[in-house]
């Protein structure tokens, strides 16, 4: 009996395999959270839209990243990018003391991260009763 | 980007050509044309909203110049002559001690080593300014204290001795500053027949410091009477330059225009916003100009004009909402129900269950009705004041504006026929003698729709009880459903307040209409009514509300400070608001303290409890907590069922700790026996004008899926004594005395 000496590849397919599934991972969670913000700072504007410290929230969040596009531009410098960041994160940390400060329901209990990413509507609504979420994406 | 002149003329004509052919195509198809006049509407918004600000900045700029121009003198009225002196006034003391200033300045290098300032050139010229000015603001003071310079001055109201006294020491000082520049002068000479003269240089920069001290407090004054002038000045400069670049911005606006105009019909002008046919009152809110809001929109009442007021257009608005519930409010209980209801669409979110909402209550001159999102339905001031001319008095007066506000509901529900829902008619005790005939037309014409009525009875009159047994023989020709009874003087109101009261009577009427949305397991508010019309021409209600433990703080939000601390950010203690729920509940069914009426609720017929729960919708516990409190209400009260509503509960007066409550609101029939006077009412001559004829369909065609409970009980009760003698029911639509 006679044995064929090969090259062994499959511990790499496997590596790429895993940091593949990472990255997907990552890119998956990564929109989650984006499309969840854009919501929740949606929502927020629409629900409290008579709170002028939200305004004053979005204009500082707008001028910000304005001036981080223009700084990137003229500078190229990719650390630029924080200035937006940092309005955004204003933004996004003002919906959430307006809705916690004025909200009239308690807090829900949500599900683990990887239920709400891959189990549950990503713009589902408070107004939405679950049994109907749910109706819908059985359907 | 260089173009040739010919590459130019062949752009421009081809855009001429584009126009002619826009114009030509628009002509048949109107939709086209509107498009392009949309476009450019929303391209030349920028710049009409530019030149609208830059306009107000115009206006802000000359308003802010004008009173600053006002402030140059005391009577107010400026002239050139005291604008331009006191201009010069601020610019010598402004030379004064900006020149002293920038002395300083040079010589700071030379007492601190560290201090090196570098000055720009023109610095050095009001340096030089300082030995004339200095001699020109004392020749300016002495001319003024001795009586010889017209208009304003540099001071006011100067008495015979402190003109002496001023002038002399100007005059002393004047004449210092001329020796002091004499002796320049010579220093000067001497400088350039290159003569060395070290102590004249001494003596002059000493009598400079002098004199410059010296006048230093009459250019700080110079410099304060001025700066109106100059403020003056820098406004009217600014006003000008916003004035121009809104003419510029103006330029292409008109230009879209023309073309929105010609291919589409509108304007790029035209107000999208808050009408602009009064001001505002106060208290009232600025409402979107939207035609279900045009019922609100208060003409001026001088030049009003009674005309037919067409029903918005209907046709056009799309039906989308999911119910077509409505609140109409009418007469004193409605307008002090009407806030509240208010309050609780907006905090229970039940704008998508109402279509229309109305207010009537000729006691008040204005209320704002509008609600966004919501169709107005409420008369208009035209339709107000036709109302009063056609009622001899205030009750035909009410008779016809309840018809009118009728048909107006009716206009907007016909749409949504094929879906009807519940109608709720929030009616003054003493009006619903009034209100029968508009609820039977409305009830003709919306032959699927519930009617429910809310009144309180806080009289007790002729007026009243008639009323009472008008609404009575309405349920008895299910016209309406059921009649929701209150008494101002409730145990309830007598502990809690009539406020507080109405409080939870808004938040049940809001939370029934959207019960069957917040979960599968609620029975929907036609069911429930349809339940209650089986059992009792009248129903009341109940209420008790707990505060719920907070609980712990959601995961998510633990690590942001500040936020932690708050009410909103805890998840809540699903136990507590079981148990809270579970005690309130049992008080409403219970306790006579928490009824709204003073009837309790019998152990023999059925009834309702709504909860409503802090919980939200899309959290797994809403669901469970609904199937809990049925099960448990079930169990122990066996003739109650359960809807859960999800809703912050009402708090009560005296209420403090947590934010968060549960609340439980028991609806539960009342037999007609709980009213002593209501049968003797039936005696009351009152004047019936004209019978009114119903037409109302069998009772199996009104819309209401017959169950079999209701089925049987309506063979079984004997509605109405009425009812019994004859199909017609005459009205008393017009009395001889008055409720007081």
């Amino acid at each position: 009996m006679g044995y064929e000496i090969r090259p062994s590849y499959q511990g790499a397919y496997l590596l790429a395999d895993i940091v593949g599934q990472i990255v997907l991972l990552l890119v998956l969670i990564g929109a989650f959270l984006i499309v969840t913000a854009i919501v929740f700072a949606t929502k927020t504007f629409a629900r409290y839209s008579n709170h002028t410290s939200l305004w004053i929230a979005g204009a500082f969040c707008l001028v910000l990243c304005i001036t981080g596009s223009l700084l990137f531009t003229l500078t190229q410098n990719i650390g630029m990018g924080g200035i937006a960041i940092i309005g955004i994160a204003v933004l996004l940390f003002t919906c959430l003391a307006v809705d916690i400060k004025n909200r009239d329901t308690l807090q829900p209990e949500k599900p683990g991260l990887v239920d709400q990413v891959l189990h549950t509507s990503w713009w589902q609504s408070e107004d939405t009763p679950l049994e109907k979420e749910v109706e819908k994406l059985a359907a | 980007m260089n173009l040739s002149p010919v590459v130019v003329g062949i752009i421009v004509t081809v855009a001429g050509l584009i126009l002619l052919y826009l114009v030509a195509r628009t002509r048949k198809l109107k939709t086209f044309g509107h498009a392009i006049a949309f476009t450019c509407t929303v391209v030349a918004r920028i710049l009409v909203k530019s030149e609208e600000y830059l306009n107000n900045a115009a206006a802000y700029c000359k308003s802010a110049c004008e009173t600053a121009l006002k402030s140059i003198n005391d009577s107010g009225e400026w002239t050139m002559r005291d604008f331009l002196w006191r201009l010069i006034g601020f610019c010598i003391g402004l030379l004064i001690l900006a020149g002293e200033s920038i002395q300083v300045l040079e010589v700071l290098p030379s007492f601190f080593q560290a201090a090196t300032v570098s000055l720009p050139p023109i610095a050095e010229l009001s340096s030089a300014a300082l030995f004339i000015c200095c001699s020109a603001l004392f020749g300016d003071i002495v001319l003024e204290c001795w009586g010889k310079v017209r208009g304003v001055g540099l001071f006011h109201n100067m008495g015979k001795p402190s003109r002496w006294i001023v002038g002399s020491l100007s005059m002393l000082l004047l004449m210092f500053s001329d020796v002091v520049n004499g002796y320049f002068y010579i220093y000067r000479a001497e400088i350039l027949a290159h003569i060395a003269t070290p102590g004249l240089m001494v003596l002059i920069l000493g009598g400079l410091g002098v004199e410059v001290s010296a006048v230093a407090p009459f250019a700080l004054l110079a410099v304060k009477e001025g700066s109106s002038s100059v403020v003056a000045l820098l406004m009217g400069l600014a006003g000008k330059s916003f004035k121009i670049l809104a003419a510029f911005a103006s330029l292409t606006p008109h230009v879209l225009d023309a073309i929105a105009i010609h291919l589409g019909g509108t304007s790029v002008y035209q107000k999208f916003d808050v009408p602009t046919l009064t001001a505002l009152q106060p208290g009232q809110t600025t409402v979107i100009e939207l035609p279900e809001h045009a019922a609100s929109t208060e003409a001026t009442i001088d030049d009003v004009q009674i005309i037919p007021v067409q029903p918005p257009k209907l046709q056009e608005e799309k039906m989308n909402k999911p119910d077509n519930a409505s609140i109409v409010s009418v007469g004193n209980y409605g307008s002090r129900l009407y806030p509240f209801v208010v309050r609780k669409i907006d905090e229970l979110h039940a704008k998508e269950s109402i279509l229309t909402s109305g207010f009537l209550d000729l006691s008040i001159a204005y209320m704002p009705t509008a609600i966004k999102g919501i169709v107005d339905i409420s008369l208009p001031t035209p339709e107000r004041i036709a109302s009063t001319l056609h009622g001899k008095n205030e009750d035909e007066t009410y008779q016809t504006a309840l018809n009118r506000l009728g048909d107006r509901l009716v206009e907007t529900h016909l749409s949504s026929r094929a879906h009807p829902s519940v109608l709720i008619f929030v009616i003054d005790c003493r009006l619903l003698v009034y209100a029968t005939e508009m609820l039977e037309r409305v009830k003709r014409r919306l032959p699927l729709h519930s009617l429910v009525v809310c009144t309180d009875l806080n009289a007790q009159n002729p007026i009243v009880h008639t009323g009472m047994v008008a609404v009575q023989s309405l349920h008895a020709e299910n016209i309406i459903e059921c009649v929701f009874v209150a008494s101002p003087r409730s145990r309830f109101a007598q502990r809690f307040g009539g406020d507080t009261q109405l409080d939870f009577t808004a938040q049940v009427l809001v939370s029934l209409i959207l019960g069957h949305r917040h979960t599968l397991s609620n029975r929907s508010f036609t069911n429930i009514l349809q339940e209650l019309h089986s059992m009792s021409p009248f129903a009341a209600l109940s209420f008790a509300s707990e505060a719920v433990a907070l609980g712990s703080v959601s995961k998510r939000l633990k690590w942001i400070p500040g936020v932690a601390r708050q009410d909103g950010s805890h998840a809540g203690d699903f136990t507590d608001i079981i148990m809270q729920a579970r005690n309130a509940a049992t008080r409403v069914l219970t306790d006579p303290d928490t009824s709204t009426f003073d009837a309790e609720v019998s152990t023999d017929a059925a009834c309702m409890v709504l909860f409503n729960t802090p919980i939200q919708l899309n959290d797994p516990r809403f669901n469970e907590f609904s199937r809990d409190m049925a099960l448990w209400v079930g169990s122990n009260f066996p003739n109650a069922s359960s809807l859960t509503v999800r809703g912050n509960g009402c708090s009560y007066p005296h209420h403090l700790g947590g934010r968060f409550l549960v609340q439980a609101s028991c609806i539960y029939p009342v037999q007609p026996a709980s009213f002593p006077r209501l049968q003797h009412a039936k005696s009351v001559k009152v004047t019936p004008l004209y019978p009114l004829t119903t037409t109302i369909e069998p009772a199996t065609n009104n819309g209401r899926v017959q169950t079999s409970v209701s089925n049987k009980a309506d063979t079984k009760k004997p509605a109405s004594s009425r009812k019994a003698k004859a199909p017609t029911r005459r009205v008393a639509v017009r009395k001889n005395t008055r409720a007081k």
